[in-house]
């Protein structure tokens, strides 16, 4: 077995090897696939990059133009002549150097070529190469059709000749030179002779024609009525042709080869013209396929509006803050290729890079590199074609573009127009200046606060009154009051969005000069000289310019003093028979009341001020009873507030324990965490029998 | 054993054989294909080697150099002088005529001269009346184009048109064929 697979691979390597072939072959196209419509496809004839660099034009010169004679020395044929000698004797040419296309050099600001300058490169002279890459770059033409070009245009052509004159630059590329005679070049343009002005006036009249196609005598998506030959008596045609590439071949050279002249390729026929012929198998021989894959298109026109029924447009390129956050882009096509396109099969899409998340993506999108998809059921080739979508408006100021391209779902990227949208944006400004920031004792904003309410511990009410001095637009819940750099604050009210975030906008918007406001509780968590610093800001986007502002606060350290005022003990909640707490019984429960004067300077509250066992302090209670929130606290205020000069009341149940004897209960209020007031030795003298 | 030997070596010859003229087929083949002028190409189809038609060219070049003296376009003839006017008698071709939309349109070039400055007049008759539209030109390699005429329909009325172009410079006229437009 291993033999006969011996045998088999020996044997393919002996064909390849007698055959002498490079494995990747082939076929040749036929002159009767020249379809006089379709020469060749826009998305070919348009692809500047194809070639990749000027390089990869030197590559192709170095291998498909002949080993060069420069010198001449090479046998001519006539007699035993060199083709120098033939050149000069006979035909009263030019002597040597003779420059090939893959040596050629010029310099474009003077004229000045090999031919003077010893056959190859000198300093301050282009190659053929760049000239050819550097004009399909400019005017974004396919080097591959400018190559093919100067091969069926050049006399020689001067792509297959090893010892070129100079006078088959002059003329490269057929520009220039109207008619045959007499003497051939006696009506020739001398301001058009030249390679490097050839190939760029080839270059520029082919991207010319593209551009302003509506105006010449062969369009696209037409029929049009095309000569056999120069001579009009040798009749024409009418053509359909389908594309802008097509077009320019024919008002380039205008003449569409008859049957004849198609069959009888490379050679001659009655009535034939044959540039186009030529160009279409040239193509082929060199670079494959004229035909692409069908799509293609191009710019018609864009819009900008406010509403999708495109009633009121809008200039992207000066939007302010104040304009809409949405705006309605709209994009007009022409399909410029072969293949019709169909809805939710063509799509526009983000290019540069393709596929990029956009900027502008909006929630109606299909994702964020699909804004749309085409509007119309089908667009064929020729007709027009619209995307519609919703864009967001960029959030940050300035200029930038928006590039779009269509594609073939699952098929291809279209040509790539470098189409784009540009937005400029006014930066937005954040700014503002404050009107006024009274504090008050009550939320309802009837009681400034006096100077004895700046105490530890207080809560005061402010209403922040503010003007938007900037460009945009505030909006409740984007533009909050907030501490500076999100510092905590001595001013933190647990009715804050977080210590950081007093509060919101009070109004919905607040437009640039108008006046909003910002309510919200301070609790003045210290004493002494208070600068707690605010700002606005907008969330995610902005912080305000800093203005310092701030209350200059000045806190009096908090002072809780009582006095008794009465205490008493009874048996039921409701108080209406009073008891003998000197005479209890064991496990008996009396409801006792403490009535105190505030005669400190800060506002008791309730569930701050508590009663606490004393004597001493926090110690578990012999009287505990379950209604107690814990063993030493027995109750807390039963007011919500007390202020400076009020009386309190402190009620609760006391349970006598279950051993007989005499007990003093102390008891003291308490500030929780800020302090125990004065001890003046309140106490219960329980006796228990 | 030796019975068994032998017939095994025949398989080997056979086979051998059969291969060799395998190879011989695919070598024909291939050499068959690059007569038929097939050149080696990479991925992209641009070919690698020369092909048949440009060793061709080169063979040309090499058994008349007079071939550099030619040019490889379509070139028209030299138009001729009109004896009475002195004017060149240049070819005028009216390559389209139609509608689209709203809109007329018709195109049109002069095939054997180069220049500036001449004017273009397409000529819409019906019956009597007669339709004038002017246009400016611009250059091509080896001609002349009339900018194309695009106006509303509105300007003619119903039926049969008949379209002309006359070119006329400081040197030359020439009149198209003549084509016809229904509207």
């Amino acid at each position: 077995m291993k033999k006969i697979l011996s045998l088999l691979t020996s044997g393919l390597l002996f064909a390849i090897v007698i055959s002498g072939a490079t494995p990747i072959v082939a076929d040749a196209v036929s002159p009767m696939d020249f379809k006089a419509g379709r020469i060749i496809d826009d998305n070919i004839f348009y692809n500047k990059s194809s070639m990749g660099s000027v390089q990869g034009v030197q590559n192709f010169l170095n291998t498909h133009v002949p080993a060069c004679d420069t010198w001449g020395t090479g046998p001519s044929g006539y007699g035993n002549l060199t083709r120098a000698q033939y050149a000069q004797q006979v035909k009263g040419w030019a002597g040597p150097p003779y420059v090939c296309l893959q040596n050629y050099h010029e310099n474009p600001s003077n004229g000045e070529t090999s031919f003077e300058k010893g056959g190859g490169a000198f300093t301050g002279g282009q190659s053929a190469a760049k000239i050819i890459w550097d004009s399909a770059q400019e005017f974004g033409i396919n080097p591959q059709v400018l190559l093919v070009m100067l091969r069926k245009e050049s006399a020689g052509p001067l792509t297959a000749d090893n010892w070129p004159l100079k006078s088959q630059y002059k003329y490269a590329m057929g520009y220039g030179c109207p008619d045959s005679g007499p003497g051939y070049s006696a009506n020739c343009q001398t301001d058009k002779a030249g390679f490097y002005k050839q190939m760029r006036l080839a270059a520029w009249q082919l991207r010319y024609y593209a551009d302003h196609m509506s105006s010449y005598n062969y369009q696209p998506f037409r029929n049009n009525y095309i000569q056999h030959h120069p001579d009009p008596g040798c009749g024409g045609k009418t053509v359909y042709i389908e594309n802008k590439a097509t077009a320019s071949l024919y008002i380039y050279t205008p003449y569409t080869p008859n049957d004849g002249a198609l069959r009888a390729y490379p050679g001659e026929a009655s009535c034939g013209a044959y540039g186009n012929r030529n160009f279409f198998m040239m193509f082929n021989d060199w670079f494959g396929s004229t035909l692409g894959n069908g799509y293609r298109w191009e710019y018609a026109g864009q819009a900008a509006y406010t509403d999708s029924s495109k009633s009121t447009p809008i200039d992207i390129n000066n939007l302010s803050p104040q304009s809409p956050n949405r705006v309605y882009l709209t994009l007009r096509v022409q399909n410029t290729g072969s293949t019709t396109w169909t809805k939710n099969s063509v799509n526009l899409g983000t290019s540069g890079p393709q596929n990029r998340a956009s900027a502008i993506y909006d929630p109606s999108w299909a994702s964020p590199s699909r804004p749309a998809t085409l509007t119309e059921a089908s667009v064929g080739p020729g007709e027009y074609g619209t995307f519609e979508f919703w864009a967001k408006k960029p959030l940050s100021g300035g200029t930038f573009r928006e590039y779009f391209n269509l594609v073939a779902e699952g098929i291809t990227w279209m040509n790539d127009m470098g189409q784009h949208y540009l937005f400029n944006v006014t930066p937005s400004t954040y700014k503002w200046s404050s009107v006024s920031q009274p504090l008050y004792t009550d939320s309802s904003k009837q009681t400034i606060a006096p100077a004895d309410a700046f105490v530890r511990g207080n809560r005061l009410y402010t209403s922040v009154r503010v003007q938007n001095t900037g460009n945009t637009t505030w909006y409740k819940n984007s533009v909050n009051f907030a501490t500076s750099n999100n510092a905590a604050s001595n001013l933190y009210d647990s009715s804050w969005s977080s210590p950081s975030r007093p509060t919101t906008l009070t109004e919905a918007s607040v437009g640039p000069g108008e006046y909003g406001t910002f309510e919200f509780w301070v609790t003045l968590n210290r004493s002494g000289a208070v600068r707690d610093y605010f700002n606005i800001v907008a969330e995610n986007v902005s912080w305000m310019v800093d203005i310092g502002f701030h209350y200059p606060l000045s806190v009096a350290q908090d002072n809780y003093v009582w006095q008794p005022y009465t205490q008493t003990a009874y048996t039921d909640a409701s108080k209406s028979t009073p008891v003998n707490i000197q005479n209890l019984a064991k496990g008996q429960r009396v409801f006792l009341e403490i009535k105190a004067r505030n005669n400190g300077n800060t506002t008791w509250k309730q569930n701050l001020l508590n009663l606490g066992t004393n004597g001493p302090r926090n110690r578990a209670s012999a009287f505990y009873d379950p209604t107690w929130a814990s063993l030493s606290r027995p109750t807390t205020l039963k007011e919500a507030s007390v202020a400076p000069g009020q009386v309190g009341t402190f009620e609760f149940w006391a349970k006598a324990p279950q051993q007989s004897g005499t007990y003093n209960e102390y008891f003291n209020f308490v500030a929780e965490n800020i302090a125990w007031l004065n001890d003046i030795g309140l106490h219960y003298p329980f006796k228990v029998n | 054993m030796k019975n068994t030997k032998k017939p095994i070596k025949k398989i080997y010859i056979i086979i051998a054989a059969i291969i060799v003229i395998a190879a011989c087929l695919v070598a024909w083949f291939i050499l068959q294909s690059k007569q038929n002028n097939s050149v080696a190409r990479d991925s992209n189809g641009t070919s690698l080697e020369r092909s048949n038609e440009e060793l061709k060219e080169t063979d040309t070049i090499t058994d008349n150099p007079s071939v550099k003296e030619d040019s490889g376009s379509d070139i028209p003839a030299t138009p001729e002088k009109n004896p009475e006017t002195g004017l060149n008698k240049v070819n005028v071709i009216l390559t389209s005529t139609g509608t689209s939309g709203d809109q007329v349109d018709a195109s049109g070039f002069v095939s054997n001269v180069v220049e500036n400055g001449g004017k273009c007049t397409f000529l819409f008759t019906q019956g009597s009346k007669t339709l004038t539209k002017t246009s400016t030109t611009s250059t091509n390699p080896t001609s002349t184009t009339c900018a194309t005429v695009r106006f509303n329909k509105s300007e003619l009325s119903t039926g049969e048109w008949k379209v002309v172009i006359e070119y006329r410079s400081e040197t030359s006229y020439g009149k198209s064929n003549e084509s016809s437009l229904s509207l």
